[in-house]
């Protein structure tokens, strides 16, 4: 039976810093997913990661189980890495929301009738990851802490600091570009058969 | 009525709509393919994306860590010895050869009791010592130094020259141990 989070952060606190390691290596794969999809570089985000790691490990003993570890976790990694994003280069701020082209897609068009494909393959999947990758940070971090991180919309208010309307805005604005992506390659996907 | 908006469209998809939505929209999603195969392409998206594979990171990514927040000190003085190991030769072999010719300058005369071991090592400072004076003399008749006496001078010329000899060292002792990738 695995530890708990709360178990292993005890014997952390205890003197055993090699526990830490056991954290670190249970969190590290969704937080270095969630660091990609903020800084999109694969040496700034391992960067920015070990930074925010060192820095939840001399937090620790102030941690007050208020929320969740992973929250809590989430939310060092995300503001360490806007910080690096937003020295990095302006684009990448995550302040700023960027104008998509599709606009607010609030009603379906008429004739947008779906293609008869098979949408649960392997295929699909990885359309579906590329697209996710070339979202802006701004959307595409929050679509993240949404799937990959599955954090509630409260979740993800505390781990961005963001106000509600504008991280479902982002959510919104996140799968509106996504349809619009994934429809677009979906038009020469061909049938797959069972 | 026209087809569902797509926000309430990720609603449905989601499991997340009310019930006052609900009686608003039913009757038209039921009768509706495109609003149904949009419902299901929004969960098929989400599903998807909840299986896309997450970015694991180097190797080493959770030991550089632990290296960080709990260095170990034998570990910290050996890493240091080796990571300084050129200069600690360098200035080895530079300080003692600056004692031997600072001796030899001073007195003027290689010490005429130098055991026969000690002789091909004192015709080596005589050739150091002859080609520094000879570099030295060049110096001065180009760049005039005044008021500055011929020991003085020397003792200068050796000083940049044992400079850059230790430079020199360490950069070649940096260069092989790095080569020979030294792990701790």
């Amino acid at each position: 039976m695995s530890d708990t989070d709360k178990d292993i952060i005890q014997r952390v606190l205890d003197g055993d810093v090699r526990s830490y390691g056991i954290l670190i290596d249970k969190h590290k794969a969704k937080a270095m997913t969630l660091a990609m999809r903020i800084l999109k570089n694969r040496e700034d985000a391992e960067e920015a990661l070990q930074d925010a790691f060192v820095r939840v490990y001399k937090a620790l003993s102030s941690f007050e189980w208020k929320s969740s570890f992973s929250t809590w976790l989430y939310r060092i990694v995300y503001n360490t890495c806007a910080t690096a994003a937003g020295k990095k280069d302006r684009k990448y701020h995550l302040s700023i929301d960027v104008a998509d082209e599709e606009g607010q897609l609030k009603e379906i068009e008429s004739d947008d009738l779906q293609p008869d494909i098979e949408i649960e393959s392997n295929e699909f999947t990885q359309i579906v990851y590329e697209e996710i990758e070339k979202l802006p940070a701004a959307y595409g971090s929050t679509f993240t802490l949404f799937t990959i991180q599955e954090m509630s919309y409260e979740e993800i208010v505390q781990v961005t600091g963001l106000p509600l309307g504008t991280i479902k805005a982002r959510l919104f604005r996140a799968r509106t570009l996504l349809r619009a992506a994934i429809k677009k390659r979906m038009e020469h996907f061909p049938v797959i058969k069972e | 009525m026209g087809h569902i908006p797509f926000d309430i469209i990720c609603r449905i998809a989601d499991g997340e709509i009310s019930q006052q939505e609900i009686e608003l929209y039913l009757n038209h999603w039921k009768s509706c393919p495109s609003c149904q195969k949009e419902t299901d392409l929004q969960r098929s998206i989400m599903n998807a994306s909840r299986k896309v594979r997450l970015i694991n990171p180097s190797d080493s990514f959770t030991q550089d860590i632990l290296n960080v927040i709990n260095p170990s000190q034998k570990k910290k003085w050996s890493e240091w010895f080796l990571h300084n190991l050129g200069n600690i030769i360098a200035m080895a072999l530079v300080l003692a050869f600056l004692g031997y010719i600072f001796s030899i300058t001073e007195t003027g005369n290689i010490q005429k009791d130098k055991s026969s071991k000690m002789k091909p090592v004192t015709e080596f400072v005589k050739i150091i010592k002859v080609g520094s004076q000879q570099f030295s003399s060049y110096i001065t008749s180009r760049i005039p130094i005044q008021s500055m006496n011929t020991i003085k001078t020397n003792t200068t010329i050796y000083a940049i020259l044992a400079i850059i000899l230790l430079i020199f060292i360490d950069r070649i002792i940096g260069y092989f141990l790095r080569q020979f990738k030294l792990n701790l």
